[in-house]
């Protein structure tokens, strides 16, 4: 669905994207992570062209981003962080209005409204809508025309976690239905439940690229953390999770039934970045 | 096609929701008719006054050439102050994003509410003009209007951040049109210091009543044109 090859595109002569090389298949969701300034925001940029002047190659929805006509955009669908709605109109007639630029079938507009809660508040001008009101409508606005390909930044962004957890499984049912969806974040733990892949990007280049899974395993194994009571106070100790049988404390507590807390400790995608870049996230 | 005409809709809603900027519309008209109205009565009252021949006549044509400009001139700023509140919201970015793209707003915030004021003028000119021109010159000058017009409609969000900028601007921008004065007050070679203003070769134009000032108005136009809708091209992200 995205193929970029060699890209490198500057603000001024100096390189800001250097040589970025990647492809994103169709039905994954592709995550860019990174921290602010990275690259994330002017890539998505790129790939949406809202940005031009680059070299390289940049493909994507079969259009050479360069060259792209108007149709490029009845195939692509994006969902800024911030979201860009008429405020003096309600959520019903922006969607109205923005469907109504689409030259496609349009999905029904109820049953987008419905499906992030927002159907009650449809006839409500956007001015007097809560952020993540306007967030989520934001996001349907985004589907409204039904298209192949997604560019979602920050989507949980401002959105309390009931909310949070709607955005993802809607997220989750596109990726399901055969979209892709490339979603540009600082949230490890949303990149890690949601994306197939994704891509650390730091000072415009990409430092890795796997599954969230495999960048974690990079980094080693899993942790054993258990604690018991001693003299009165609590004390605890770790052992990798593959030589728990050659922890003597672990196995005589086990025996004894001395045991007050035990958990498994995996490394995030966090650490993982942080370990690999150099840089925190959150 | 389908996303112009949706978007120039969208335009038409935004006026009716603000009625500052809807009232706007009958002002071209109700100028235009003032001056046809007043400027005759005032002279005959300082032509009394003065026991002069004349007195404000040989500048009707000044007047005729502030009708011409003035219904495309307003349609811009009505244009201007929409796209400066949908850049605030960060709209401007998303229409760039959608069937729309940078090009179809450009020509719907711009260029279609200056071609609307380009061919409001026409009647304007017709049947409210004080120096009658020429049936044939009214088309080159309703044109050139809308010139100014659209260089005044791109002039401001090109280098304004924000509204409030933007409003300030506004005024400043109306500078674009001192061209339509000059030839009227400075002899010689001075009045060309204005030559890289439309406005300038419009009011040429309608002075020697030549279409040869037509060419020089379109070149310094589009000229203007070309740089600033690069700019505002940049600035609508």
């Amino acid at each position: 669905m995205i193929t970029v090859q060699n890209l490198c595109f500057g603000y001024t002569k100096a390189p800001f994207i250097e040589n970025m090389s990647f492809s994103v298949e169709q039905g994954e969701i592709f995550g860019f992570l990174g921290p602010s300034g990275a690259g994330k925001s002017t890539l998505q940029k790129l790939l949406t062209g809202l940005l031009s002047g680059y070299t390289g190659s940049a493909v994507a929805a079969g259009t050479e981003i360069a060259k792209r006509g108007r149709d490029f955009y009845e195939k692509i669908g994006v969902d800024f962080e911030f979201p860009c709605l008429y405020e003096k109109l309600t959520a019903r007639e922006n969607l109205d209005f923005f469907g109504s630029l689409y030259q496609g079938p349009l999905r029904s507009r109820d049953a987008l409204l419905d499906s992030v809660g927002l159907l009650r508040d449809a006839d409500k001008k956007v001015a007097g809508f809560s952020k993540g009101m306007k967030a989520r409508l934001g996001f349907i606005r985004a589907l409204l025309h039904d298209p192949a390909l997604l560019f979602l930044d920050e989507p949980t962004s401002g959105l309390d976690p009931a909310n949070a957890r709607v955005m993802k499984d809607l997220i989750l049912a596109e990726r399901d239905a055969g979209k892709t969806v490339v979603l540009t974040t600082h949230n490890m733990a949303d990149a890690a439940e949601l994306c197939d892949r994704v891509a650390f990007i730091v000072d415009g280049t990409i430092r890795a690229l796997d599954t969230p899974h495999n960048l974690v395993m990079r980094r080693g194994a899993a942790r054993l953390v258990y604690t018991w009571l001693e003299n009165g106070g609590e004390r605890s100790a770790a052992c990798p999770l593959d030589g728990t049988g050659d922890d003597a404390v672990l196995s005589a507590l086990v025996a004894e039934g001395g045991l007050r807390t035990i958990h498994s400790q995996e490394p995030t995608l966090n650490d993982v970045f942080l370990e690999i870049t150099g840089r925190a996230l959150q | 096609m389908t996303a112009a005409v949706a978007s120039l809709r969208g335009f038409w809603a935004a006026l009716r929701s603000d009625l500052m900027l809807f009232w706007v519309l009958p002002v071209p008209l109700l100028a235009a008719a003032a001056l046809r109205l007043l400027l005759p009565l005032a002279e005959g009252w300082l032509t009394a006054y003065f026991q002069a021949g004349a007195v404000l006549a040989p500048y009707y044509l000044i007047s005729d050439l502030l009708v011409a400009v003035v219904a495309p001139v307003l349609l811009a700023y009505v244009s201007v102050m929409v796209v400066l509140e949908e850049r605030d919201d960060g709209l401007t970015r998303y229409l760039a994003v959608t069937p729309l793209g940078r090009g179809g707003y450009l020509l719907t915030r711009v260029f279609v509410p200056v071609l609307l004021g380009a061919a409001y003028t026409v009647p304007l000119l017709a049947c409210l003009s004080l120096t009658r021109p020429a049936p044939w010159l009214i088309l080159p000058l309703a044109l050139s209007g809308g010139l100014s017009g659209a260089i005044s409609a791109l002039l401001v969000p090109a280098f304004a951040g924000n509204k409030v900028e933007g409003m300030a601007l506004v005024k400043l921008s109306t500078l674009a049109l001192t061209g339509l004065f000059l030839p009227f007050f400075l002899d010689g070679p001075l009045q060309y210091a204005a030559a890289f203003l439309p406005s300038f070769w419009m009011a040429r134009l309608a002075l020697d009543g030549q279409v040869f000032w037509l060419l020089p108005t379109v070149l310094t136009g589009l000229g203007w044109l070309w740089l600033l809708c690069r700019r505002f091209a940049r600035k609508l992200i």
